[in-house]
């Protein structure tokens, strides 16, 4: 390649999310990801994309705006910089939150995978069991009379 | 939400609370093990224990005495919403012990110890099991603190003349004792009542001298003397009136304040901010009148009955009987 620019301060970078849509973006934002840390390690030549294979445009494109927040320290203290992750996560619809939790998992994003767990957390953490199933797509494979002994462990929990 | 890897499920089911967990267990199948599986019992006791809303100031109600108007059965406990602190509510112990008689002897783990005189009572709150086990035939010196898998006396070293503290720490794993340092805060040849205790983690001596201040101590390195340090100093009358005791219970962090909640006199709750050196009334609804609290973690720690033969009965005669089968607690 021809690019000699070498400065680590402006190297750049350049991710391919899985529907082909690409995003420049500077090396300390990419790097909060351990996942492309461990790739760059192994890349020879950076200036070729960066494919982060399970994660479509419209979702990496909120990764790197979470990964550009914290990639600048310097300006906001920490309660500025938890404001900011609350309004973040608050903004996200339960579909997107799924998917930038599988996204923050693949790409190994400590905090980010923090916030979004500790968010659906908040979220599920006043359901019924009913609801629960229909939320994570999950079968009941009890027996009523089962789900009723198990009911009855601790019948004070299903209550308000 | 559509399916999710089960590395996920568990890193978000273990920032539930407790109540929700036991209602999820009926979910499905896989749920239910994964609750239940003791690797994911210890990961919820750490998320817990680091989030304050997943805690509870366990509240015993000191007024209740023999020879005054309550009887026995009378209900002892509260459970208090921390760190609102806004009401106290009242807990249905699941378990027959004297009220009067009852004291907390210690916690840990999200674990209660209560003990009647005749029995003592293991007690999760968050799940609401107990065990009872048979009174240590081994004299203790009052309530110990847990920490490091240690509990920690300070006992007066006698002759009681030239009285000296000294901080014992007795672990539990193999049963060995041994002896802390202690900072030196005996040195004024001035009356004072010493009292350890655990603050964010450390060791902490409360050291208050009558009519005149309370010290507080933290060993922000276990066991290095050369680490003990004064955090704070309160002055009696000065801002927070006359105070003939306070126990730190927990220290608190949140949107960039620093705070110590104390209990007050055995009757209340206040906050002290610690950098701006001022207390804080809390008003709590449904206080009994004199209590003693403790800071309890929510935690799924199992407490099923080694065995289901026979309910135990905490009489004495029978508790005899017990013992003298073999079965002995050590301490």
């Amino acid at each position: 390649m021809a690019s000699t620019s070498t400065s680590t301060l402006s190297r750049k970078l350049i991710l391919k999310s899985s529907d082909g849509e690409k995003f420049e973006v500077d090396e300390n934002v990419a790097m909060q990801s351990q996942t492309i840390k461990h790739m760059i390690e192994d890349l020879d030549d950076i200036n070729s994309p960066i494919p982060v294979s399970i994660v479509t445009g419209t979702i990496l494109s909120k990764v790197i705006e979470y990964c550009k927040k914290h990639a600048t320290e310097d300006s906001d203290s920490d309660e500025q910089l938890k404001q900011w992750d609350k309004e973040y996560a608050n903004n996200m619809d339960l579909n997107t939150l799924y998917y930038l939790l599988l996204a923050a998992n693949y790409m190994e994003i400590k905090g980010l995978l923090e916030l979004i767990t500790q968010c659906v957390a908040d979220m599920i953490k006043g359901k019924s069991p009913e609801e629960i199933r229909a939320h994570f797509n999950i079968k009941n494979d009890f027996t009523p009379q089962e789900e009723a002994n198990i009911r009855n462990e601790n019948p004070w929990a299903f209550e308000n | 939400m559509a399916d999710l890897p089960t590395p996920l499920i568990t890193i978000i089911l273990s920032k539930l609370p407790a109540k929700s967990l036991l209602r999820f267990r009926c979910v499905a199948k896989s749920w239910r093990s994964l609750i239940d599986e003791q690797h994911f019992i210890n990961l919820h006791l750490k998320n817990s224990s680091q989030n304050p809303t997943h805690q509870t100031l366990i509240i015993k109600d000191s007024f209740l005495q023999k020879d005054t108007n309550f009887t026995s059965k009378d209900p002892f406990l509260y459970s208090l919403d921390y760190p609102t602190l806004k009401r106290a509510t009242l807990i249905n112990c699941p378990f027959d012990c004297d009220s009067a008689e009852t004291q907390i002897v210690g916690s840990c783990d999200g674990l209660l110890c209560l003990a009647d005189g005749i029995a003592a009572y293991i007690f999760n709150p968050a799940t609401r099991k107990h065990r009872v086990l048979p009174v240590t035939p081994v004299e203790i010196p009052g309530e110990g603190v847990f920490l490091n898998g240690c509990l920690h006396w300070l006992v007066v070293k006698k002759p009681i003349s030239k009285a000296v503290d000294v901080l014992v720490a007795l672990d539990i794993g193999t049963e060995e004792h041994r002896v802390l340092p202690i900072p030196e805060y005996n040195e004024l040849k001035m009356d004072y009542y010493s009292n350890v205790g655990v603050i964010y983690g450390c060791i902490s001596i409360r050291v208050f001298y009558p009519n005149n201040r309370l010290d507080v101590w933290i060993m922000k390195e276990y066991g290095v003397k050369e680490s003990w340090t004064k955090w704070f100093s309160i002055p009696q009358r000065e801002n927070i009136g006359f105070f003939s005791c306070l126990k730190p219970i927990v220290y608190l962090k949140k949107n960039g304040s620093k705070e110590l909640l104390f209990e007050k006199d055995f009757k209340e709750f206040v906050w002290f901010d610690v950098k701006q050196q001022i207390f804080k009334d809390v008003n709590t609804r449904g206080l009994p009148w004199s209590l003693a609290s403790a800071l309890l973690v929510e935690s799924l720690i199992p407490l099923d009955s080694p065995k289901k033969k026979k309910p135990v009965n905490k009489k004495r005669h029978d508790l005899d009987g017990f013992l003298s089968k073999g079965f002995k607690l050590k301490l």
